[in-house]
């Protein structure tokens, strides 16, 4: 995947693991033109979040205990996001994605997505959560205002996030500043009208 | 090697101060430059790189989270290097994902080289980076470098700087050098100087100042020292040159004196030869007198015999017998008859008639003699006063009868000394001579000849005289006797003026003679088979022109 390798070979294995996906396939789909759906998008961005991100050490753990990716809620992947960290590690430190549903395991994971089926319970989980170094992302509207740290939205139809470094700031994360430059950033100032 | 030749020694010192900072200035700079240029890609190579990588690494999120406007920025911030002509961030599969300056397609792309490497196209550097999120290749930077501009610009700020440094420096070394070289070149300026002032002047009195105690010093000195010589010997030539003069001036004295002294000779000289004329003269007129006092003595003899005989003539007895006769008159026929007296008279008579008349022949005859001896005498004086008769005329003259006047001068002593006279003469023309000088010469030789034959005790003494054409403009004269001879080594010295075998010689009859002959054209030698051979004496005579002997 990393390696630009012959055109034919690369083809082949997108053939793969979109079988693998179970995703309906467009068999006259050439490599290039292929455009990936939003939550393989967003499972990419999940996973790319990570190096732009920086948690206390005791939360880092050990180099050997795994990294967690936790899916609060309906999980909109579809195994996109498996997909995504599948065979791939994070600092020497394995990935792994966990459906959560307690509060208790939602403090464990680094990383939690939000679904939007959750949507009615944020300001909950978002208490819950405030104060234990967990990267918060969500898909909603209300997410950032909310207290969430990140959260996707979609700009001329590209996912792009909003990021609250307040509230990453809150929860202990340290957050690149060349994430920053990339998102919206959304204070706790900005956000106090919507709260 | 080049060098102007021809330039003031303050140029040159200047000149080799100058080029020698130049060149060695340049030499260090092109060094040091070319170590800048050498090391240029090196440098440039790895400022490049770090470029890359901080430009990679600020575009991870970028490239991560599919943002190329956000890549478009970060690379548009490398228009603070002017000299990344193009950047390109491909994503991880090779697709453009944002792009800065330059268009590059994947074709371009193509050209790249593989990760962290370089590669060159055309006057261009490319790197490659690779843009790493945690370790894993998430795309590519591509930069493109105007190396060679660079390159260029760097070249060209080096040849700046280069130029200044240099034009700096020449300046500073003009400077110092101008100031400097005026320790080298101005004492060989003021030497320059001091032999110009010598040489327009010629005033060797000029001395040069010394500067330092170098080699300019020693030479100055050395130069100085000459001048001193210079001047002690021009002294020295002058105290010589009036010297000369002087002695040129005792010189040119000594020379007139010289020339006086020599006119006196040649008026000496002239003298002697008038003496030598005189007494070649004398000898002449001796001889004349000789001849004379000869025939004087003959007519002398002949006076008294004819007055010996006039006195004791029988005319006496011839008055005695007319006496007789007077006296017996009266009585002549009883006389004649009778007296004793008388009767011899008769007889007596014509015995005295035949007396006297053999007496008067007698008379007549020596009278004759008398007469005969009184014209020779006339002759003679005649002659004498001929050749006396100062004369320096070459004239046409028969060398014969020259020949036997010279014999008849010499005549008496020849006949005194029992010399007979033989004469060898050819029929040759007349010859152009001065007539007393030939005679002298003549006249001279058989002297001399007669001389040499008076030693002789023995035998007949024989003269022989020849005369004969030589060549066809000479007559050759040979005077030819039988006397003592001439030693071979005398054979040329008896010519010489002064030489003299004779007790009261004066030893310039021969020389003059000679002098004589030469004078007229002519030559005079002696020939001598040696002592007691006799010897022959010739005179050689030029023919007289438009004559044939008449």
């Amino acid at each position: 995947m990393s390696r630009p390798n012959p055109p034919a070979r690369v083809s082949a294995l997108r053939l793969f693991c979109l079988g693998l996906m179970g995703t309906l396939l467009n068999a006259a789909l050439s490599f290039a033109e292929q455009q990936p759906t939003e939550y393989q998008v967003k499972a990419a961005f999940l996973y790319n979040f990570l190096p732009f991100v920086e948690w206390p050490p005791q939360k880092a753990g050990a180099p050997d205990s795994p990294f967690v990716i936790g899916i609060l809620g309906k999980d909109p992947f579809a195994g996109a996001l498996e997909a995504a960290v599948e065979g791939k590690k994070f600092k020497q430190h394995a990935l792994m994605v966990r459906r959560v549903s307690t509060s208790a395991e939602a403090r464990a994971c680094h990383v939690l997505f939000i679904s939007r089926s959750e949507d009615g319970r944020l300001p909950a989980i978002v208490q819950e959560l405030r104060s234990t170094p967990v990267l918060t992302v969500g898909e909603s509207d209300k997410f950032i205002a909310r207290g969430g740290i990140i959260n996707f939205i979609i700009v001329e139809k590209k996912v792009r996030f909003e990021i609250n470094p307040d509230a990453a700031e809150e929860a202990g994360l340290g957050i690149s500043s060349k994430l920053l430059k990339l998102a919206h950033v959304r204070t706790n100032r900005e956000t106090a009208d919507l709260r | 090697m080049w060098f102007p030749r021809n330039i003031s020694i303050r140029s040159k010192v200047t000149l080799v101060v100058l080029a020698t900072c130049g060149v060695s200035l340049l030499v260090a700079c092109v060094a040091l430059f070319a170590f800048q240029l050498l090391n240029f890609q090196r440098s440039f190579k790895s400022d490049l790189s770090a470029l890359a990588e901080i430009v990679a690494n600020n575009s991870t999120a970028a490239v991560a989270f599919d943002d190329p406007p956000a890549a478009q920025e970060i690379l548009s911030a490398l228009k603070a290097k002017p000299h990344i002509v193009g950047a390109t961030i491909a994503d991880k599969n090779g697709s453009v994902f944002a792009q800065f300056g330059q268009n590059e397609d994947g074709a371009a792309l193509q050209r790249f080289p593989a990760d962290n490497g370089f590669a060159f196209d055309r006057s261009y550097l490319l790197h490659s980076q690779p843009i790493l999120l945690d370790n894993q290749r998430i795309g590519m930077l591509y930069l493109r470098s105007d190396y060679r501009g660079v390159y260029i610009a760097l070249l060209k700020l080096y040849s700046g700087i280069l130029a200044l440094i240099l034009l700096v420096s020449f300046l500073l070394a003009l400077l110092i050098s101008s100031r400097l070289q005026r320790f080298i070149s101005e004492p060989i300026l003021r030497l320059v100087d001091t032999a110009k002032v010598i040489a327009e002047k010629k005033d060797y009195s000029v001395r040069a100042r010394k500067g330092d105690q170098d080699e300019i010093g020693v030479f100055t000195d050395a130069f100085n020292q000459m001048l001193s010589q210079i001047e002690e010997q021009d002294a020295a030539l002058q105290r010589a040159q009036e010297t000369l003069s002087d002695q040129v001036l005792k010189l040119q004295h000594e020379i007139a004196e010289r020339e006086r002294a020599e006119t006196d000779l040649a008026e000496a000289h002239s003298q002697l030869v008038e003496t030598s004329r005189q007494a070649g003269m004398a000898e002449v007129a001796t001889g004349v007198l000789h001849n004379v006092g000869n025939v004087l003595t003959s007519m002398n003899v002949s006076a008294t015999l004819v007055s010996d005989r006039v006195r004791q003539s029988k005319a006496q007895n011839l008055i005695k017998a007319a006496m007789l006769l007077r006296e017996h008159a009266t009585h002549l026929e009883e006389f004649l008859t009778r007296d004793p007296k008388g009767k011899v008279l008769l007889d007596y008579l014509p015995n005295l008639a035949a007396h006297l008349g053999e007496e008067r022949e007698e008379i007549l005859k020596e009278l004759a003699l008398l007469t005969k001896n009184l014209d020779h005498i006339k002759d003679v004086v005649a002659m004498q006063q001929d050749y006396a008769k100062f004369s320096g005329l070459i004239e046409p003259v028969s060398i014969a009868a020259l020949v036997d006047d010279a014999v008849q001068i010499n005549a008496a002593s020849f006949n005194r000394h029992g010399i007979e006279v033989e004469r060898q003469y050819a029929d040759v023309p007349l010859v152009a001579i001065d007539k007393h000088k030939a005679l002298q010469i003549l006249v001279n030789l058989m002297r001399n000849a007669k001389y040499a034959m008076q030693e002789r005790r023995h035998g007949k003494r024989q003269l022989t005289l020849g005369i004969e054409p030589l060549g066809v403009d000479r007559v050759r004269v040979s005077v030819q006797d039988n006397g003592v001879g001439i030693a071979p080594e005398n054979l040329v010295r008896i010519f010489s003026h002064g030489f003299t075998t004779k007790r009261e010689g004066h030893g310039f009859g021969l020389h003059s003679c000679a002098l004589a002959a030469k004078e007229m054209g002519g030559a005079l030698f002696a020939q001598s088979d040696g002592e007691g051979k006799g010897a022959t004496f010739v005179l050689e005579l030029p023919i007289a022109r438009n004559s044939d002997g008449q």
